[in-house]
């Protein structure tokens, strides 16, 4: 009965995703489709095909700029930090990854 | 239009399971975004996700490339 209250309610030490792990993923998705839109339009013959991969690229890309942008401005991806301290950050992010209750 | 080659339908496959794949993902965690900048950005990726799903099916259609209609 404790548990069926405690998943109505939600426990304060439940594990939740937040919006810096969500954008970084939305990220590497993008970055992940734009390889694989590049690569698709620079391995196909058949010019429909290579234009329309080629579209799909150039949206991948503007897609990812955009995201790029607002995961900057909200402090999500910062690129212009030195690199240990980019590499402290992720390195705090893993240990809560781990540290989170499940 | 000209034949597809046998690598474009594998590879227009795998950009199809792709793209399904994450858009299934992307619908899936909208609900956990907070941030409503984030939020309006997602949705509209999964606009434009689904676009070109769209678009990838109506050339696999157009092309004959599967026996059952695609709807």
């Amino acid at each position: 009965m404790a548990s069926l209250l405690q998943n109505l309610l939600g426990n304060e030490n439940d594990f939740k995703i937040n919006d810096q792990v969500l954008a970084n993923d939305a990220l590497m998705a993008l970055k992940g489709a734009s390889v694989a839109y590049l690569g698709a339009t620079l391995e196909s013959a058949t010019p429909e095909v290579r234009r329309m991969y080629n579209e799909y690229l150039t949206q991948c890309v503007m897609a990812h700029e955009g995201m790029t942008a607002l995961a900057m401005k909200k402090g999500w991806y910062k690129p212009y930090l030195a690199p240990e301290e980019q590499i402290t950050e992720t390195f705090k992010q893993s240990e809560w990854v781990l540290n989170a209750n499940t | 239009m000209s034949r597809i080659t046998t690598g474009e339908m594998l590879q227009l496959r795998e950009l199809l399971q792709m793209e399904t794949n994450s858009v299934a993902k992307a619908k899936a965690t909208l609900n956990l975004i907070q941030d409503e900048e984030l939020l309006t950005l997602a949705k509209s990726g999964v606009q434009a996700s689904e676009a070109r799903i769209k678009g990838l099916q109506k050339f696999i259609s157009d092309n004959d490339m599967v026996k059952a209609e695609v709807h």
